[in-house]
C-alpha cells in the first residue's frame, strides 16, 4: 500500500492531471469573477479545497471540482515525492532539480503570500497627510486613550472577537467589554422602519436609532459595515451599554479612571512610521466622455524618525515601493476629485515569483546547454 | 522505475518541511487584541457636524451625502444649524433690530455661471441685471480655507424697504459649488464682513464619505447591504425589467441600483438612474426638492409638489411622476428630468430620466413603459 501511494504521488501522470485541473481552475475562476467579484471568486475557487455546488432550494453543498488548495497541495506533494523517487546526483541533472525547485518555490511563495500578505487602502485629502491605511474588509473596535498630549494609546479589538460574545479583558483596557449584540453587516435608520429594531443603549440618549443585521456582502465594491452593542464593565463592576457602529463617521468620547477615551468601530488600521502628504491629485478624461484616465498623486514622503523628506509621484503603473510596502494608485474621491485612494500591499513574499521564475529559467538553460554540449560532442566524435 | 531512497538526506527533507512550518507559524496573528501607540493625528479644524442630532458628539447621518464642513465660528454668531438647502447657518444680531444671516450652501453644477449668480442676487435686492463681463468684474478673490473663492458684494433694498447688503463668496470644488452668504442690514453686514472673511479662512470641506442618498434617508438603508454593485445586483436579486432599445447599461457607482445611458444620433445624452431606499426614502417632497437643488431650482412647497405630481399606474401599483426643467452639470445646459417614485414592499424605488431635453422627451414613452413594467 505504501509503495502504491509512493508510486501514485510521484507519478508524472498525476502531475499532468494536476496541471490540467489547474488550467481549468484558473480559467473557470477567472470567468467566475464576473459574477462573484474578485474576492469571492478567490475564496471559492483558489482559497478552498473544493468548489461546491448548491442545488437550488436545498442546503446541500456538493463538491464538484478540486479547489486551489487541493490542486496546489497535491502538486507540491507530487513534486516532493517525485524528487525523492527520481533524484539523481550529478551536474547533468542539476537543471531538472532547478526547474523543480523553482516550481516548488512558486507554490510555496504563493502559499506564503496567501497567509502573509495584507491589502489595505490609504485615503488622503489634498493638503493633508496620513500615516495609516485601512483594511477593506476587517473591522476593529478601537479604544483610544487620548489623555497623553504627545501620542495616543490604541487598544484595537478585532470585530471577530465581538462576534464570539465572550467578555474581553486586557491589562491595558480601562474596562472589561462584553459584546451584547453584534452584526457583521448592518443597516441603521433614524426613524422607525419595518424590519429595524430600536437600539437600546445608553449613549443614544434622546436620539432614536434603529438597526438591523443584514447578510454579509462579497462583491469587491461593497463592504460589510458592522454595528454592535457592547457592555462596558468598570473595575468596580459598574455596567454601561454602548452602541457602536461602522456607519458613524466619528468616534465617541468617554472618560474612565480619569482618562479620556475615544471609542469607534472602524476599519482595521495599519500605522506606518512615516506620513504621506498629498500635494496634488490629477487625472485626465477620455475626450468627449466622463471616463477618467491617467491618475496620479504627487505626494511628499515624510519620515520623522530618519529625517527623510522627499516628493514623488505615484501613477497607475508606477507604484511607490517603500518600507516593504507597495502603494498603488487605486482610486479617488469622485465627489470632490481632491482626494486620492492608494492601495497598500504588504506582501513579504512578493519576490518569490521572480526568484522562482529565475530558477526555472536557469534550470531550462542549464538543461538545454547540457544537451547541446552532449550533442555537439557526439557529432564531433562521429565526424572524427 | 527504481526507488533511490539513499540519495535524499533527512536534512533536506526536514528543511523542506521546515519551510512549510515557517510559513504557517509566521502567518499574521489574527483576532488578538493589539495595543500600540501612535502619534496624534495631524491637527485638522474641529469638524462641526452638518447633521441634525448628535450622538455623543457624533452624527449618525455622517455617512450621508454632503461633504462635511468644518469651521471656526466667530463669537456672537448664533448657530442655527443646517436647513433644507444649507449645511450650516448663523444669525447675527446688531444694534436695535438689525440682523444678518450667514449660510453655507452647496449646489451642484454652478461653476462657470458666475454672471448668472451675481444677477440672481442683484434681483433679490432690486438691482438691475448686469452684462456677463460687467458681472464678472464684480468678483474678487478671497481665501476660503486653503483655496481661492470669489467674492461679490451687493447693496440694495429688501422687500420690506430697508437697506440691505449681501456678501457672497463662491467656491467651486469638483462638481459642487459652495456658497457662503452673509446678508442682512447694511451697517451690520459691513461691520461683520471682516469676521466673515476670517470665518471663511477657517473653513475646511471634507469629502463626503458616500455619494448622494435621498434627503432624510437613513444612512445606507438597503436590505442587500451597503453600496451594491448595480449591474451584479440587478441581475442577481433585484427586480426584473425589460430594457428599451437604445439604452446602454453602465456601472452607476456604489449607490445606484442601475444606470442606463441614452444618446441620440447628434450626440445629445440622457441617463436613467435607478435607486432604492427603505421605507419612503425620505419622502416625496424632500426628494423632489433635492433633485430641484441639483438642477439649480428653488425648492417647492408641499402644495407645489402635490400640484406638479402626477399619479400613474404601474404593474406593481400606483406611482408618482414628476417633471422638472433646470440646468445640470458641466457644461451647464438646459436639462429635463422626469422622475418616477414607486413605493414597493416597504421600500421606495426611484427612477430618474434626465439629460438633454430632446433626448428626454424622445425617451419619455419608453421610460414610462419601462417603469410601469418592472416586476419586483
Amino acid at each position: 500500500m505504501l509503495k502504491w501511494l509512493f508510486n501514485f504521488f510521484s507519478s508524472v501522470k498525476l502531475a499532468v492531471v494536476l496541471l490540467a485541473l489547474g488550467l481549468v481552475l484558473v480559467f473557470w475562476g477567472t470567468l467566475a469573477q464576473v459574477k462573484l467579484g474578485l474576492y469571492q471568486a478567490q475564496h471559492e475557487f483558489f482559497r478552498s479545497w473544493f468548489i461546491y455546488w448548491q442545488p437550488k432550494g436545498t442546503s446541500l453543498r456538493l463538491p464538484i471540482f478540486p479547489g486551489g488548495y487541493l490542486v496546489g497541495g497535491l502538486f507540491l506533494i507530487n513534486l516532493f515525492v517525485a524528487h525523492l523517487r527520481y533524484y539523481r546526483k550529478g551536474w547533468k541533472h542539476a537543471g531538472i532539480v532547478l526547474i523543480h525547485l523553482g516550481v516548488v518555490l512558486l507554490l510555496v511563495g504563493q502559499f506564503a503570500t496567501d497567509m502573509l500578505s495584507v491589502e489595505s487602502y490609504m485615503t488622503i485629502q489634498e493638503g493633508e497627510a496620513s500615516n495609516y491605511s485601512e483594511s477593506n474588509g476587517r473591522w476593529e473596535l478601537a479604544i483610544v486613550d487620548t489623555s497623553d498630549p504627545g501620542e495616543d494609546k490604541v487598544i484595537a479589538i478585532p470585530s471577530t472577537l465581538l462576534a464570539h460574545g465572550r467578555t474581553l479583558s486586557n491589562p491595558e483596557m480601562p474596562f472589561d467589554l462584553r459584546p451584547v449584540e453584534f452584526h457583521a453587516n448592518s443597516l441603521l435608520a433614524t426613524k422607525a422602519t419595518d424590519g429595524f429594531e430600536p437600539v437600546r443603549a445608553e449613549n443614544t440618549g434622546e436620539l432614536k436609532v434603529w438597526w438591523r443585521g443584514v447578510p454579509r456582502v462579497t462583491e469587491m465594491n461593497r463592504r460589510d459595515v458592522p454595528s454592535a452593542i457592547v457592555e462596558l464593565i468598570s473595575p468596580t463592576g459598574e455596567k454601561r451599554d454602548v452602541f457602536v457602529s461602522g456607519h458613524f463617521g466619528r468616534p465617541q468620547t468617554l472618560s474612565a479612571g480619569g482618562r479620556d477615551y475615544q471609542l469607534s468601530l472602524r476599519p482595521e488600521r495599519y500605522y506606518k512610521p512615516y506620513f504621506l502628504h498629498l500635494i496634488d491629485f490629477r487625472f485626465d478624461r477620455y475626450p468627449g466622455t466622463e471616463i477618467p484616465k491617467n491618475f496620479s498623486s504627487r505626494v511628499r514622503l515624510e519620515r520623522p524618525g530618519t529625517g527623510e523628506d522627499r516628493e514623488l509621484t505615484i501613477r497607475m503603473n508606477e507604484p511607490l515601493r517603500y518600507g516593504g510596502k507597495t502603494f498603488f494608485q487605486a482610486s479617488y474621491d469622485e465627489a470632490t476629485e481632491q482626494a486620492t485612494v492608494l492601495q497598500v500591499v504588504d506582501n513579504p513574499g512578493w519576490l518569490t515569483p521572480y526568484f522562482a521564475c529565475a530558477l526555472v529559467a536557469l534550470g531550462m538553460v542549464w538543461q538545454f546547454l547540457i544537451h547541446l554540449v552532449g550533442f555537439a560532442t557526439r557529432r564531433r566524435k562521429a565526424a572524427a | 522505475m527504481r526507488c533511490n531512497w539513499q540519495v535524499v538526506s533527512p536534512n533536506r527533507w526536514q528543511l523542506s518541511l521546515g519551510l512549510f512550518v515557517y510559513a504557517l507559524l509566521t502567518a499574521p496573528a489574527a483576532d488578538k487584541i493589539r495595543v500600540y501607540h501612535v502619534p496624534k493625528e495631524r491637527p485638522r479644524v474641529a469638524p462641526v457636524e452638518t447633521g441634525h442630532a448628535q450622538l455623543l458628539g457624533q452624527n449618525p447621518h455622517s455617512t450621508a451625502a454632503q461633504p462635511r464642513v468644518s469651521y471656526l465660528a466667530p463669537e456672537g454668531w448664533q448657530d442655527d444649524g443646517p436647513g433644507e438647502m444649507r449645511v450650516a447657518g448663523f444669525t447675527i444680531k446688531g444694534e436695535g433690530d438689525q440682523t444678518a444671516q450667514v449660510a453655507i450652501t452647496p449646489l451642484p453644477g454652478m461653476a462657470g455661471r458666475e454672471a448668472l449668480i451675481v444677477n440672481m442676487w442683484r434681483q433679490q435686492v432690486g438691482m438691475p441685471e448686469l452684462g456677463e463681463a460687467e458681472a464678472t468684474e464684480q468678483l474678487r478673490t478671497v481665501e476660503v480655507g486653503d483655496e481661492a473663492g470669489k467674492l461679490f458684494e451687493i447693496n440694495g433694498t429688501s422687500t420690506g424697504g430697508t437697506a440691505m447688503r449681501i456678501v457672497t463668496v463662491m467656491l467651486h470644488r469638483g462638481a459642487t459649488s459652495w456658497f457662503f452668504k452673509l446678508q442682512g442690514s447694511s451697517p451690520l453686514v459691513e461691520a461683520e464682513t471682516p469676521k466673515f472673511l476670517k470665518f471663511l479662512q477657517s473653513v475646511k470641506i471634507e469629502a463626503a464619505s458616500s455619494p448622494e442618498l435621498p434627503a432624510g434617508h437613513p444612512p445606507l438603508v438597503d436590505d442587500r447591504g451597503t453600496g451594491a454593485s448595480p449591474a451584479a445586483r440587478a441581475r442577481r436579486d433585484g427586480p426584473t425589467w425589460t430594457v428599451p432599445g437604445g439604452w446602454r447599461e453602465i456601472d452607476g457607482g456604489q449607490f445606484l441600483f442601475a444606470k442606463f445611458v441614452i444618446a441620440d444620433p447628434a450626440g445629445n445624452q440622457a441617463a436613467v438612474n435607478v435607486s432604492t431606499s427603505a421605507g419612503d426614502g425620505g419622502g416625496l417632497i424632500a426628494n423632489v426638492n433635492r433633485w430641484r437643488g441639483q438642477l439649480g431650482l428653488p425648492a417647492w412647497s408641499a402644495a407645489e409638489v402635490e400640484q406638479q405630481a402626477q399619479k400613474i399606474a404601474t404593474d406593481a401599483g400606483p406611482a408618482t411622476l414628476i417633471e422638472m426643467r433646470g440646468a445640470d452639470a458641466q457644461p451647464p445646459k438646459p436639462t429635463l428630468t422626469i422622475a418616477a417614485v414607486v413605493p414597493q414592499n416597504h421600500a421606495t424605488w426611484f427612477y430618474k430620466l434626465m439629460g438633454d431635453e430632446k433626448v428626454v422627451l424622445a425617451q419619455k414613452e419608453a421610460f414610462l413603459t419601462f417603469v410601469k413594467g418592472v416586476q419586483y
